[in-house]
């Protein structure tokens, strides 16, 4: 394998920006005496703006799919208690998934919230 | 905790913060995490599974652990390579279920969208379907993830050289089909 095809190998990374500083560098330093590598470039940047089109024209997922991630996880909320001011506060929420129905308590201070129980009626206090 | 949870502020809203207020528990983190990655994972998804549903599948799935495996998550990686990492792996395992039940038979990454195509992302449809999962997974990772070849290579468990050769015999392929 000659030098040039080396550096061929590694031009989809360059062209999108995420080789190594030096990797890149080195590249730089290639392309200013390669026709053939400069071309691959050209042809590079081509096919990559045509996969991007093509992938982020794919759409989403339909918002089913969070409602049942929701009922796996956190589950719907039941009741919501919450307390106090901005400063300092209490929140207490009651929730409702698959298994279980979990009842949670934080309490807020300056927006930072300090988990103080977490209970499954399950699995008992974590 | 092994999550970084050292700025678990709720204006905190990096990827890193998010997984770790996920792994307190706090279920709007989690959400904020969703909206970053759903599509991210369905589009993933979608190279490797080809099917819509099944993608969607593998969002649900891969989102979940991510709610349930958030505490464990160190930081050694990316959250993107974390994330994408566990949508490979439920992907891979949802193809090969569907390859020994054969649920559904029909392909529908070619089929075109309810927006108007023009016929360059025909033609660059149909040439990303002829290529093998593992092909249009690299260019996939590489040209929308952004992802080094040290970063796909780590992923997806095969040496650097393979990533290397992959991404060229694919790109060479799409190149011709767009000539």
């Amino acid at each position: 394998m000659s030098e040039a095809c080396k550096f061929r190998e590694i031009v989809p990374w360059y062209v999108e920006g995420s080789l190594a500083p030096s990797e890149a560098a080195a590249m730089a330093a290639h392309l200013a005496g390669c026709d053939a590598c400069l071309q691959e470039v050209a042809a590079t940047l081509r096919v990559r703006l045509a996969v991007r089109d093509v992938w982020a024209g794919m759409g989403a997922p339909s918002p089913d799919v969070w409602r049942r991630v929701v009922e796996e996880t956190g589950g719907r909320p039941l009741a919501r208690l919450d307390v106090g001011s901005f400063l300092v506060g209490l929140e207490v929420g009651l929730r409702r998934t698959r298994r279980s129905a979990p009842l949670r308590g934080d309490l807020r201070v300056l927006n930072r919230r300090v988990p103080l129980f977490n209970v499954d009626r399950k699995g008992g206090t974590k | 905790m092994k999550a970084a949870a050292t700025e678990v502020t709720s204006g905190d809203r990096t990827d890193r913060a998010l997984v770790a207020r996920a792994a307190e528990g706090d279920h709007e983190a989690f959400r904020v995490l969703y909206e970053r990655y759903a599509e991210r994972v369905y589009r993933y998804a979608l190279t490797l599974v080809r099917r819509r549903h099944l993608a969607e599948e593998v969002v649900q799935e891969t989102l979940v652990a991510v709610w349930k495996s958030a505490s464990r998550f160190e930081g050694r990686s990316k959250v993107s390579t974390w994330i994408l990492g566990i949508a490979r792996y439920r992907a891979l395992d949802l193809a090969r279920r569907e390859a020994r039940g054969a649920r559904v038979p029909a392909i529908d990454l070619v089929e075109p969208d309810p927006a108007p195509t023009v016929e360059r992302s025909v033609v660059t449809r149909a040439a990303l379907e002829k290529l093998s999962p593992e092909h249009r997974e690299v260019v996939f990772l590489a040209f929308y993830e952004g992802l080094s070849y040290e970063e796909i290579a780590a992923m997806s468990g095969v040496p650097e050289g393979t990533v290397k050769s992959r991404m060229y015999y694919a790109k060479q392929a799409l190149a011709e089909a767009l000539t």
